[in-house]
């Protein structure tokens, strides 16, 4: 059997998985015994729909939970025909599958299911995201004032920003605990998700402030800067202490990797060179 | 080359994580899913190295796809090398068999036809790897449902003259042996007399579901009597090997397989007579 021969046994036989009938894939294989070639063949089949469709409910245990098992059999026949994987792991064979959901009837028509498949797969980001060392709130303390205004931070790796139109962490919350989930409601709100210092996935619903406050320390603007972007969102008394809240917050919780100052150089009379 | 027996060990599963750690459980080694631990840090890796620094592990890889007609995938054999440097493992192995291609995976270990160009093309394939690697690995004999037409070897021929010529060891699953022996209805036994002991660095015992027509390697039930029988065929025929257990369905409590591979030892205790760390091959 030539390279190009073998080639297009293995490109039938990954159409005839993926349930095409334009070749008559039984040619290939020889008949033995008692069990009949469309047998054989059909273990192969069944497994292959199985095993990305134990995938999909074991990644989103609460999405599948919430559209019931006839809309889960929907969703994952069309999800595998349309997204067969192209990953050497399984971790990433669902990730388009948000997309999949604000695209497709019936679910398009209920963009919350769309919104809970995004929620939980940041749920997965934030689990399996870098590890790496967190601040503390004592380093914070025990920054010298003039270092403040240029104090800029780095996230950990696993913190990520969950933008919703619909009330989906609520959704997930109440099926997470077995109880029935809330009506869905338009309800524009921010979260944020991370990984603790137990290893735990956590998430907590910020304001705009917050969400204000995260970006720009995100994109590298420093404590300065951020001071001033908040001024229009809130009274100039209470800036300084909504700022040093929320890096408390952000610090306690496990969320900061490392807060960043430059040590500026001491006033000298010599001219640089 | 000195064949390591590491003794009686069981495939590390999520499931068990904490128990591991918290009980210390009697068991020799551990197998790692590889892929299962290609993931930047979290949990997974947290344990991974917990459970390291208490037990010898080996790596066990579903994805390197040996048997395709498409080119190796560098980008997970890159990923596999960062892996094993971090683990430092005892061994690295994979399956005989294909995955996918034109970069669709199916993620099942598919079969491969029995022929002398497929034996050189992974041939050519294991060698590349183990030089890439800068260790030799060892492959699998998976369970299979069909036989292509084109096949004209039997697939123990197939499989020791490619351990052979591409100087690779051999995970050899009992279980896998059955299975296919009640699918293609072969004898298990001519299969096990066929192989290279010295090529032969690990065994594999798990459970299936058995439909009377037809056997499918479900690793969802206990070991079966009948595939305790050819293992203990087998532990007679070649001698020490390390053994370990594989559960991915319906997963017991760590208690309950501690107790099915306290089986394999009870089995193969009269067999095996007192040995060194190292047995000589």
């Amino acid at each position: 059997m030539s390279s190009d021969a073998l080639a297009e046994l293995q490109k039938h036989f990954l159409a005839y998985l993926q349930g095409s009938d334009q070749v008559q894939f039984s040619d290939y294989i020889l008949t033995q015994g008692e069990i009949s070639d469309e047998q054989r063949l059909a273990i192969y089949r069944n497994a292959y729909r199985i095993r990305l469709k134990d995938v999909i409910l074991v990644d989103h245990p609460v999405l599948s939970a919430y559209i019931g098992d006839i809309w889960f059999d929907k969703m994952t026949d069309e999800y595998i025909n349309i997204h067969p994987s192209q990953y050497y792991s399984l971790r990433q064979f669902a990730d388009h599958l948000p997309q999949y959901l604000n695209h497709h009837a019936p679910f398009l028509d209920h963009p919350q299911i769309g919104e809970l498949a995004r929620f939980e797969r940041l749920l997965l980001t934030a689990f399996d995201a870098a590890d790496a060392e967190r601040a503390t709130t004592e380093e914070l303390s025990t920054l010298s004032p003039t270092l403040w205004p240029s104090l800029t931070l780095r996230f950990h790796p696993s913190v990520q920003l969950f933008q919703s139109e619909w009330n989906v962490p609520l959704i997930w919350k109440a099926i997470k605990n077995e109880q029935d989930p809330p009506i869905a409601i338009k309800e524009k709100c921010h979260w944020l998700i991370w990984r603790n210092t137990e290893r735990l996935t956590e998430f907590h619903r910020i304001d705009d402030v917050s969400l204000t406050l995260f970006e720009n320390f995100n994109q590298g603007y420093d404590l300065a800067y951020n001071c001033e972007q908040i001024l229009a969102l809130m009274i100039e008394d209470d800036v300084s202490s909504r700022v040093v809240s929320d890096l408390l917050g952000w610090l306690s919780n496990g969320l900061i990797h490392a807060l960043i100052h430059e040590q500026k150089p001491a006033s000298s009379n010599l001219l640089p060179v | 080359m000195q064949k390591p027996f590491l003794g009686f060990g069981l495939g590390l599963r999520t499931d068990h994580f904490q128990d591991v750690l918290d009980r210390a459980p009697t068991v020799d080694w551990f197998e790692v899913i590889s892929e299962n631990f290609m993931v930047a840090g979290g949990k997974p890796k947290f344990y991974l190295h917990a459970i390291r620094e208490r037990y010898p592990l080996v790596m066990h890889g579903v994805s390197m796809s040996i048997g395709s007609a498409d080119p190796l995938n560098m980008d997970y054999l890159s990923n596999l090398k960062a892996l094993i440097n971090e683990v430092q493992p005892e061994w690295v192995s994979d399956h005989l068999c294909w995955t996918g291609m034109q970069k669709m995976n199916s993620h099942d270990l598919l079969p491969l036809p029995y022929t002398d160009d497929v034996i050189q093309h992974l041939i050519e394939r294991i060698k590349f790897v183990q030089d890439y690697l800068g260790r030799q690995i060892l492959i699998e004999n998976v369970s299979s449902y069909l036989t292509f037409s084109e096949s004209h070897l039997t697939e123990w021929d197939f499989l020791n003259i490619i351990a052979e010529e591409a100087d690779c060891n051999i995970l050899l699953d009992i279980n896998n042996i059955y299975v296919s022996a009640r699918n293609h209805g072969f004898k298990a036994e001519q299969y096990i007399d066929a192989m290279n002991p010295n090529r032969i660095w690990q065994i594999h015992l798990a459970g299936h579901s058995d439909y009377g027509q037809y056997v499918i390697d479900t690793h969802d039930h206990d070991i079966s009597e009948a595939v305790w029988e050819l293992y203990q065929y087998t532990a007679k025929k070649i001698g020490p090997v390390s053994t370990m257990i594989e559960r991915d369905d319906h997963i017991p409590p760590l208690g309950e397989l501690v107790t099915e591979l306290d089986k394999a030892r009870l089995l193969t205790a009269p067999l095996w007579h007192p040995q060194p760390h190292l047995v000589c091959v």
